[in-house]
This record gives C-alpha cells, sequence and structure tokens, in this order.
C-alpha cells in the first residue's frame, strides 16, 4: 500500500524476464524499479499501474494478477466497485432494501468485487490521479510512465511499466434553459445517492432523457416507491427508424433486449407516464418548480421538485487528454475518446485504456476490454507469448464483437436530440463553472475565433474547476454547426500523428494537468519533481510564472 | 426531497451553518446535505445565483462547500466525519484544477 510516511521505493519481486513487447521497449532487460531512484519524490513503482476500481480496472488487475504481474489499483472512491457497482460490498452486506431496489444485475456485482479483493493486486481506494505522464520515459527504461496522485491531502509519484487507464464515463451535461437550477441533477447522479446512502427522491420527480440508464433508474426509483411523474423520452421520434435499420445487431444480444422491454414493461405496470418530449425547459426560481416541454405538438407543463436529465455517458477522457494522446471524436456517440488498438493500447507505448472511458459499451464490454488490456500489459513484462496472449484474448473478443454490434443499435435508438448536441438558445449557459452563455460563444465565433481553445482566452469557458468536463462537447458542437465543416466524423484529434487534426483548433479545449483538484501545498511534497514545477507555471494557473518552492 | 430506505446504518452527527444534522455512516457530504433536505450548496462567483450538485461523482464540482473552513471542497466525494463543520460556499473562485489554499 501507499504509506502516508514512508517516502522510499517499495521493491518489487518477480521483475520481469529480458522479454521485449510487441513494438519493442528498446532494451529493457529487467522491469524491476531503478534502485538509483532512491530517496527522491517517486513514492512507489509497479509492473501495472491501473487507474479506475470499476468493472475494466477489477477485471484487469484480477487478469495480471493471474500471470504474476505487481499490480497497483487506484481509484478516489471508498470502495471498490465503479459507477455500476458502487457501494455494492456494503449494500449486499446490510442493506437489503437498498439491494431489492438496485435489483440483481447490481448484486451481481459483488462477486466481481470479491475476486478483485482476493486477486493481490495493492489497492490504494480515496487516491485521486491527477496526471499521467511520460516524462521518465528517458530516465528510466523499467517504468517510463509516472503518475501524480493525491492521497490523503499529500501528492505522491508512482512510476510504472504499464499503465491501464480505466476511469469509466460521466453523463453528458443537457444545455437545456433552467437545467442549472437547484434540483436538476443527473439521472445517475440520483442514482449513485441511492448506492452509497439509500437516498429515493420522495418529492414529484420527473425524469428526461435518453438511453438505457433512464429506464433502469426509473424503475430502481419506482420499485422504491418514488413519486415519479412522468419519463419524457427527448431523442427525436425519427431515431427509432433508424434503430430498426440496425436491429440485427441488437439481435446480437438477445438477453440485453429482452431487458429493456421488460423496463418498458415494468414502468407501464406501475402506472410511470413514458411520453416523447421536445423542447425541454425547467421552470423555477431559486430552485426546480415544474417543467414544459411539447408532446404531440402541443405545450404541456407538469409540477416537480426534481428533475433527473440524461443524455447517455461520454468517456472520461481528462487524463489521457491531458497526457496529449491521439484522440478520436467518435460520430454516433458524440463524445471524444483516445484512439486504441485492438488492446487499448494509446498512442503511447505502454499506456492501454479499457472500459467506458476508452469506447462507452458498457459493463460486459470494461469487463472483457480490461481483460485484454492486461494481457497485453502480460505479454509487455514477458510473461506471456504473442500466441498464448492472443489464445486467452480470443473468448474476450467475440464476447466485445457482439457488444459492439448491440451497442450500435443503441447508439441509433437513443442518439440525443439537435436541441442537446447543438443547443441555439441564446440565453442558455454552457460553461456551468463561469457561466457562458451560448450567445457569448456564438459571439466569439462570429468574430472569427477558430476553435473552443481559443474561446478559453475570449469567454473564460472552460477554464473553471470543471475544467471543460460539462462544456466541451457541446462547445464543440455549437462550433461544428457554425462552422459547417463540423468537428469531422472520427477526425483524428491528436497532436502528433500526420493523419490527425490538431486538438487546438479542431474538436477539444486542451486539457493541462492537473486534472484534479489540488493545491500548491498539497504539491509542495514533490518539491524538486520535474514535472509539478512545470504545472505551477502552466498558464491557467492562478500562480503561473512563479516556481515551487 | 428524499428519504431513506428502511436500512440499518449508524448515525453520524455534524455542523451545518450552526444546525446539527444527523448523517449515515458513509454518507458523502452531499448525500447527508439533500437527506436534510438542502439542494443548494453554493453561489457561483460570476452571478451568486444559487447550485447544487448535478453529477455525484466528482465531475461537475457544482457541489462546492466549504469544509472546516476550507472553501472549493467537492461534497460529493468527500466522506461526510462527526463534528464535521460545513458551509455553504458563496462565490469563492476556482481555476482549472487548482483549490485555493
Ligand atoms: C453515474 C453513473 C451511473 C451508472 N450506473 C450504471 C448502472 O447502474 N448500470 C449500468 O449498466 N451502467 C451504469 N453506468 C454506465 C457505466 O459507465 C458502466 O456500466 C460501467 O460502470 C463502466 O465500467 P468502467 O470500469 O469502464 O468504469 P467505472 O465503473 O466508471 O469505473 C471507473 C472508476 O475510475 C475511478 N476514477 C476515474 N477517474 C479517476 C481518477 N482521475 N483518479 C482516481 N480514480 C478515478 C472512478 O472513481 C471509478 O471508480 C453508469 C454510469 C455513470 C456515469
Ligand atoms: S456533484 Fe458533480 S462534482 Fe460533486
Amino acid at each position: 500500500m501507499i504509506d502516508g510516511r514512508h517516502d522510499c521505493l517499495v521493491g518489487i519481486d518477480g521483475g520481469a524476464g529480458g522479454r521485449t513487447g510487441r513494438r519493442s521497449t528498446g532494451g529493457q532487460a529487467d522491469a524491476r524499479p531503478a534502485r538509483g531512484l532512491q530517496g527522491s519524490v517517486v513514492n512507489e513503482t509497479a509492473e501495472l499501474a491501473i487507474v479506475g476500481a470499476g468493472p475494466a480496472g477489477m477485471s484487469a488487475a484480477v487478469a495480471a494478477r493471474e500471470h504474476g504481474i505487481d499490480t497497483l489499483v487506484l481509484d478516489e472512491q471508498t470502495a471498490p466497485g465503479g459507477q455500476i457497482y458502487r457501494n455494492v460490498e456494503t449494500v449486499t452486506a446490510g442493506r437489503p432494501n437498498t439491494a431489492r431496489v438496485l435489483g440483481e444485475d447490481y448484486v451481481a456485482g459483488a462477486a466481481i468485487v470479491r475476486a478483485f479483493r482476493e486477486c493481490g493486486a495493492r489497492y490504494s481506494p480515496r487516491t485521486s490521479v491527477w496526471e499521467v505522464s511520460t516524462v521518465a520515459r528517458r530516465a528510466d527504461e523499467a517504468a517510463p510512465l509516472e503518475l501524480g496522485i493525491l492521497q490523503g491531502g499529500v501528492a505522491r509519484l508512482v512510476r510504472a511499466h504499464c499503465v491501464i487507464v480505466a476511469a469509466g464515463a460521466r453523463e453528458r451535461a443537457a444545455p437545456v434553459p433552467g437545467a442549472l437550477l437547484p434540483g436538476v441533477m443527473g439521472v445517475g447522479g440520483a442514482q449513485s445517492l441511492l448506492k452509497s446512502s439509500g437516498l429515493v427522491p420522495d418529492a414529484p420527480a420527473v425524469i428526461a432523457g435518453s438511453g438505457p440508464l433512464v429506464y433502469l433508474v426509473a424503475c430502481q426509483l419506482a420499485r422504491a416507491g418514488a413519486p415519479v411523474r412522468a419519463v419524457l423520452l427527448t431523442m427525436s421520434p425519427g431515431r427509432f427508424r433508424r434503430a430498426a435499420g440496425a436491429l440485427p445487431q441488437a439481435l446480437a444480444m438477445p438477453g440485453e433486449l429482452r431487458k429493456g422491454l421488460g423496463w418498458r414493461r415494468a414502468l407501464a405496470g406501475r402506472g410511470v407516464k413514458v411520453m416523447h418530449a421536445s423542447d425541454l425547459a425547467i421552470i423555477g426560481d431559486e430552485r426546480v418548480e415544474a417543467v414544459r416541454f411539447f408532446h404531440r405538438g402541443r405545450e404541456r407543463s407538469m409540477d416537480a421538485s426534481l428533475v433527473l436529465l440524461h443524455e447517455g455517458v461520454i468517456p472520461n477522457a481528462h487524463l489521457t487528454l491531458a497526457a496529449q494522446l491521439d484522440h478520436v471524436r467518435d460520430e454516433r456517440q458524440h463524445g471524444f475518446r483516445p484512439a486504441v488498438d485492438e488492446w487499448g493500447e494509446t498512442s503511447e507505448r505502454g499506456l492501454l485504456a479499457a472500459g467506458d472511458c476508452a469506447h462507452v459499451l458498457g459493463a460486459q464490454a470494461a469487463v472483457d476490454s480490461g481483460r485484454l488490456a492486461a494481457l497485453e500489459a502480460a505479454y509487455r513484462l514477458g510473461r506471456i507469448d504473442s500466441r498464448r496472449r492472443d489464445a486467452l484474448a480470443k473468448p474476450h473478443r467475440a464476447s466485445l464483437e457482439r457488444r459492439r454490434r448491440f451497442q450500435e443499435f443503441l447508439d441509433f435508438a437513443f442518439e440525443p436530440g439537435a436541441a442537446v448536441l447543438r443547443p441555439s438558445d441564446p440565453a442558455v449557459t454552457v460553461c456551468r463553472c463561469e457561466e457562458v452563455t451560448i450567445a457569448e460563444i456564438e459571439s466569439v465565433i462570429a468574430r472569427g475565433c477558430p476553435g473552443p481553445d481559443q474561446a478559453k482566452a475570449f469567454t473564460r469557458c472552460g477554464m473553471g474547476p470543471c475544467q471543460g468536463r460539462m462544456c466541451a462537447t457541446v462547445v464543440s458542437g455549437i462550433f461544428a454547426g457554425r462552422r459547417g465543416a463540423g468537428t469531422g466524423a472520427d477526425a483524428g484529434i491528436g497532436t502528433r500523428t500526420g493523419a490527425g487534426v490538431d486538438v487546438d483548433t479542431v474538436g477539444h479545449y486542451r486539457i493541462r494537468p492537473p486534472v484534479k483538484p489540488i493545491t500548491v501545498g498539497e504539491l509542495a511534497a514533490l518539491e524538486g519533481a520535474g514535472p509539478a514545477r512545470e504545472m505551477v507555471r502552466a498558464p491557467g494557473h492562478p500562480r503561473a510564472g512563479r516556481r515551487l518552492v | 426531497m428524499f428519504r431513506r430506505l428502511p436500512d440499518p446504518a449508524a448515525i453520524v452527527t455534524f455542523d451545518f451553518e450552526g444546525a446539527t444534522f444527523d448523517a449515515c455512516e458513509g454518507d458523502s457530504v452531499a448525500a447527508a446535505l439533500l437527506a436534510n433536505g438542502v439542494l443548494a450548496f453554493r453561489t457561483t462567483p460570476v452571478s451568486g445565483t444559487p447550485r447544487g450538485p448535478w453529477c455525484l461523482i466528482g465531475e461537475c464540482h457544482e457541489c462546492l462547500v466549504e469544509i472546516d473552513g476550507e472553501p472549493n471542497r467537492q461534497a460529493c466525494m468527500i466522506e461526510v466525519r462527526a463534528d464535521m463543520r460545513v458551509r455553504r460556499q458563496h462565490g469563492a473562485r476556482m481555476v482549472a484544477g487548482w483549490r485555493e489554499e
């Protein structure tokens, strides 16, 4: 474990053999940490470091341990499980009502968590990772990748030979009028209150949006007896025709399809209204009072104290964006994700991504992609040869392929409407932190601002505490709509590949570390570490230009 | 606004702006405030409008509060502890990634 007091390296037994990786790691003869680093600011090393203990990270850890890899798993939550299985140990051990409401798919997560707990990986909860970097590549061939972590108010560095980023996904922001009012939250957000604390709404609630999670959570809340007034579906009804064309793909996973139909039946059985809605607006002064929308061409309104929104999830790509890896914009899912190969390796050698942060495909696919990434790590570390790796990968590839086909259907069926992807109401605030409206973004576009990153300088959008997590895809959408050319279907936005388009001019804000909130004092523990000093000089930081002393 | 499912849990008490609130062990500060009917956690530095938690998984930073005198703490990511002192945050500004000390 990373210990709050020790400051020197943890030696690692069973260093890798001399075999080098597929793309040669260049004369690497021994994966053990370089002893010469003793006493430096690197606090811990591992052969494999994994960011995130959701289904992807936990499965990667279990698979890595099967090959004897020294594995360190870092997660900012208090317990393993990720978003889907948040708090599952506590709930299954002693909260029967919460378990009943969440259902058997959730409870099944306890087995995955148990396997993870028993696998022998070092697990570090309450630990946020604020940077993944390759600065050490030249200095330290055995452990060329470096993670900046924050634990109990102290910043530390971890070095590893391979890193798997399994940071999951987050809910896409829905830029509808009134979305900033207290009492409006994400559907997944409300569900996380149920998982962590057994909380359910007991005031009139409206659920609005698109995606499987809308149905799942509506069912869970209805089962708990919450006063769900209605489920408003915001995707354009026309989507269903395209989805119908993708029905053969849906049949790749008949069980999932049946589950979806079951949710619809369950809601009908409990008398929860499910209806299409357009032009959604949330009304209220200091808090939510009602929702207004159009249904079949007629304006309707409904009193509500809570409004839960959901427009699908997008990859949590801030760590990989800040590491300046190549990224692509996913045309169907309308989000940015790191470009990865069939094992999940990014444009940086030894740095892999798995689970929803690499491609939103849900929990089972996260398990499969986590295992594939671990197999590749085992190969790189010389634990298995390529034939064994490929053989072990087979069932996971087949399972992933089925899920990819099924996802095609989902992406059609639940594609968010234009009101979410390219909102045009000038009064709507897109950047929640700095309170920048669509009108302001459009005005800088009209004045010739070439892209989202430049818009920051003019408007401060994306420069607040969330670092653009909530507004980046929307601002990109507005630019795309205005410039006609679009942000480019699957346009590479990497900064290095020739095929890519520069991230500065197209697509996404440039993201800089640290990607988790940290104070200069917390960073002080890293005195002498190059990257930390660089960060304090980074533009945007309130003390930019000063040295860390 | 929210009620708790009737499962067993140990109670801890904490201070919110001078009032004593009950919470359950393991609650995040955000869950504990919501369970006590508090929806607005802060006012914004730009227009002073009230905001409450949105994502509850540490991404949106809408839940920033002052905990034991320290501003810009993410209520959804911090476990409530007995005798914690929590206040709404009024306006304190935080710049991308950097929390003031
Ligand atoms: C709020 C929410 C609720 C969801 N609920 C469900 C559900 O009930 N059912 C369902 O089928 N799908 C659900 N999903 C979809 C979900 O993305 C996948 O089903 C699944 O959880 C993906 O697994 P994963 O391992 O890729 O990522 P996750 O399960 O999201 O795990 C990622 C982990 O990484 C950690 N992490 C991320 N960044 C950092 C960092 N910088 N430092 C340290 N730790 C970090 C997080 O704390 C998290 O534990 C939900 C998604 C969200 C956003
Ligand atoms: S509610 Fe989004 S960060 Fe806390």
